[in-house]
């Protein structure tokens, strides 16, 4: 009982950072509630995974849930990994028109 | 007629080049006099050197990379009224001389970019392994970008004013040649290979490209195909 509690409030902070990304909802934003609203729902109910798991061919309900938590760690890194090419991009155009703003005649 | 070299702007990337830079500019110079040299924040007198050689002299404030170096330069050559622009090596292992033959097969040809050939020219002091990488990625990028070109990673190329202002270059660091490459496909561009010599010294081949870098370039080529 004490560890659902915990999990579900870390849960609701997760819910609240989700919601709090962005005023309009992003296909991300909806697929990040679905997955966190499952967990809800796994936490609550554990057996659950057992159920599923063998449905889908894995031995224990854990094990399922790890081997997912590995697929979306990827997911988010490779997502992350985007955003920084971004910040990057803008970077360069930035220190682009510094440079180009102090060039330098040959004397 | 000799061919115009007025109007012709050779843009130099640089980083960490300050033993080497002040030779290459000097030499360039001989045939070309305008030479802008893009000082990718090295910690040596990369910058300092290239101005005394008699270089236009474009300092980044952070490393960004070879491909953005190479950006800077299309910008301020575009600028400076350039009709021809050549991408140079900084590490003393192109000749100038080669820039003559493109410019006069370019302006012979019609065609938009002249690139140039080792394969097709000569290599002095290539080793084996060297060889068999370059002719491993030029299969790969033939592949993918659906070009036929006989040497694909070859920094000494010769773009018109107006291949240069379409081609704007997005990719930072190595990955800038395969990017070139995609984008005259991409655009239509047209384009001739030229023979040109490469000449491998002990100082270029401790600067050259790595078998690592090229997961590196394959990385960056592949992130920039999911971004917008």
């Amino acid at each position: 009982m004490i560890i659902q509690i915990i999990l579900s409030v870390g849960l609701s902070v997760c819910v609240f950072y989700v919601v709090s990304l962005r005023r309009s909802f992003s296909a991300a934003q909806i697929g990040l509630l679905a997955v966190i609203m499952s967990g809800y729902v796994f936490v609550w109910f554990p057996n659950l995974t057992n159920t599923i798991a063998s449905l889908v061919g894995v031995g224990r309900g854990a094990d399922l849930v790890t081997y997912v938590w590995i697929v979306l760690n990827l997911a988010f890194i490779l997502r992350l990994h985007l955003k920084l090419r971004e910040q990057a991009e803008t970077l360069t155009r930035l220190a682009r028109q510094i440079t180009l703003a102090h060039s330098e005649k040959p004397d | 007629m000799p061919a115009d070299t007025n109007n012709l702007w050779v843009v130099i990337p640089a980083y960490n080049e300050g033993k080497m830079i002040a030779r290459v500019v000097e030499d360039v110079r001989r045939l070309f006099p305008n030479v802008v040299v893009i000082d990718d924040a090295s910690a040596d007198q990369t910058a300092d050197a290239a101005k005394r050689a008699g270089a236009h002299v474009l300092r980044h404030p952070i490393n960004l990379g070879q491909g953005a170096a190479l950006q800077t330069g299309f910008e301020y050559a575009l600028k400076a009224g350039a009709t021809y622009i050549a991408t140079f090596d900084a590490d003393g292992q192109h000749h100038i001389e080669d820039v003559i033959l493109m410019q006069d097969r370019l302006t012979e040809s019609g065609a938009d970019l002249a690139l140039g050939s080792r394969f097709l020219g000569n290599t002095v002091g290539m080793t084996e392994g060297r060889r068999l990488l370059l002719r491993a990625a030029t299969l790969f990028t033939n592949i993918t970008t659906g070009l036929s070109l006989s040497d694909c990673h070859n920094g000494l190329r010769l773009l018109t004013a107006r291949a240069a202002s379409i081609l704007t270059l997005r990719q930072n660091r190595m990955a800038h040649a395969s990017e070139i490459l995609a984008g005259i496909r991409k655009h239509r561009l047209t384009f001739i290979e030229v023979p040109v010599t490469i000449s491998y010294t002990e100082y270029s081949r401790q600067k050259g490209q790595t078998f690592i870098d090229t997961f590196v370039i394959c990385r960056d080529l592949i992130a920039a195909k999911m971004l917008p």
